[in-house]
């Protein structure tokens, strides 16, 4: 069950990448915003 | 006289010098993140707990918490001094290493411990007041916890509780009292935000050094070279890549961008949440794990950004909330272990030490409050730690 949950995971992050856009910097400095 | 292996001696030094290095790194990793005016402030609080633990820990600290068992609650003063303690193992801990060996591997996680609560706290408290706390903590709450968990006879670890390198022992206990410290000492005066991180470099410095540090850290808790050892050193690795590639990926979906910081900050929750775990799983597991830890410290920032609490470097949601979600997961995926059985045992054993440490920090904060105030003034605050608390500066303009 493990290794299905990691390639689970591993996959859903691969397909959030493919799908991410290039992002705006928001010009915000704060450590909560850039974390 | 047990059997002293040299290989094992040899790997358990050389990962007591690897988490030695995480203290330092640590306080990289602090110092990036704080204002340019309390840098060396934040640097020093890391840095004098390798000085003032590791004497504590050869008078005092070892002894409470690996002495003969008292009550299953703490160790007795057998070992005062190390005395007693040099190249015989054992055989209760290690049977084929020194126990001097270790006694100093032990030390190093009396030491990062403190270390961690310091980014509670950060750019406010008075150096003082941060001694004197530091010293009392680590002698009565790191090391009655680190003897119920570890200890021969303690508690916890007579009812089975898992811990294989520290997620309950050393990361619930000071992300607990960072959040406790943060809501006695109050909020900063200026919001967050205002001229930090002021060296991400430095954070990533920290980060990676933490990073390598930290296979000493878990495979050193193998106390021997061997296959356990292997197999932790492959899932701290695991775990630290998927947490940094999760929080990366989600605060690239919540936000925007993929952040420097926030990888960072989801390598550390990976390291933290497999630590209770590392010699207990597979890899897989560990990835999972991983994941796992960095999407529950992920959500706990994301709360506390809601708080009035300030901790200052979140500590409480990546240390105390990761260690929990490690601790739990242990129990589910421990290999040999029956997670409706584990679990609860798991369970247990954080409830203890979240409660414990929360209840222990107050009334030590509560004791150091009458010999010195907690905070520095307002004045010292705006002219920053480096200067009001070390008549020093960081940087020369």
């Amino acid at each position: 069950m493990d290794l299905v949950l990691a390639l689970a995971g591993f996959a859903a992050l691969v397909a959030a990448w493919v799908r991410a856009g290039e992002g705006a910097p928001t010009g915000k400095t704060a450590l909560s915003e850039r974390r | 006289m047990g059997h002293v292996s040299a290989g094992n001696t040899a790997w358990v030094l050389t990962s007591a010098a690897l988490v030695m290095l995480m203290t330092p790194a640590l306080g990289f990793f602090y110092g990036g993140l704080v204002r340019e005016k309390n840098v060396l402030a934040t640097l020093m609080q890391s840095f004098l707990m390798l000085c003032l633990v590791s004497v504590q820990w050869i008078l005092v600290g070892y002894s409470l918490a690996f002495g003969h068992d008292v009550g299953g609650l703490i160790g007795d003063l057998s070992y005062v001094g190390l005395r007693g303690v040099g190249s015989a193992p054992n055989a209760a801990y290690a049977a084929t290493i020194p126990q001097s060996a270790y006694a100093l591997f032990q030390m190093m996680f009396a030491v990062i411990t403190p270390a961690l609560i310091t980014g509670g706290f950060a750019e406010r408290k008075r150096f003082r007041a941060f001694v004197l706390f530091s010293l009392l903590w680590s002698t009565f709450v790191y090391d009655p916890i680190a003897h119920w968990v570890w200890g021969s006879g303690g508690w916890l670890g007579r009812l089975g509780a898992l811990d294989f390198a520290g997620g309950t022992v050393v990361h619930v206990s000071s992300g607990v009292a960072a959040v406790v410290a943060a809501w006695m000492l109050g909020p900063r005066l200026h919001a967050r935000g205002r001229g930090e991180p002021h060296d991400l470099t430095m954070v990533m410095l920290g980060a990676s050094l933490c990073w390598f540090g930290w296979f000493g850290f878990n495979a050193g808790s193998a106390l021997a070279a061997n296959g356990v050892a292997a197999a932790a050193f492959v899932n701290t690795d695991a775990a630290a890549a998927m947490g940094a590639l999760t929080w990366m990926t989600v605060a690239w979906h919540k936000r925007g961008t993929p952040t420097v910081t926030g990888t960072m900050a989801g390598s550390i929750a990976g390291l933290v949440a497999i630590t209770p775990a590392a010699g207990y799983v597979t890899p897989a597991a560990a990835i999972v794990i991983g994941m796992a830890g960095a999407l529950a410290c992920y959500a706990a920032v994301a709360l506390r950004e809601r708080s009035h609490v300030d901790d200052a470097l979140d500590v409480f949601p990546i240390h105390a909330i990761g260690g929990t979600v490690g601790a739990l997961l242990t129990g589910i995926f421990a290999l040999g272990a029956v997670a409706s059985r584990q679990v609860p045992v798991q369970l247990l054993a954080v409830t203890a030490v979240w409660l414990y440490s929360a209840a222990a920090t107050f009334l030590i904060l509560k004791f150091v409050m009458l010999i010195a105030p907690l905070r520095v003034t307002a004045l010292d605050e705006q002219l920053g730690l480096d200067i009001s608390q070390h008549a020093e500066a960081a940087y020369i303009s």
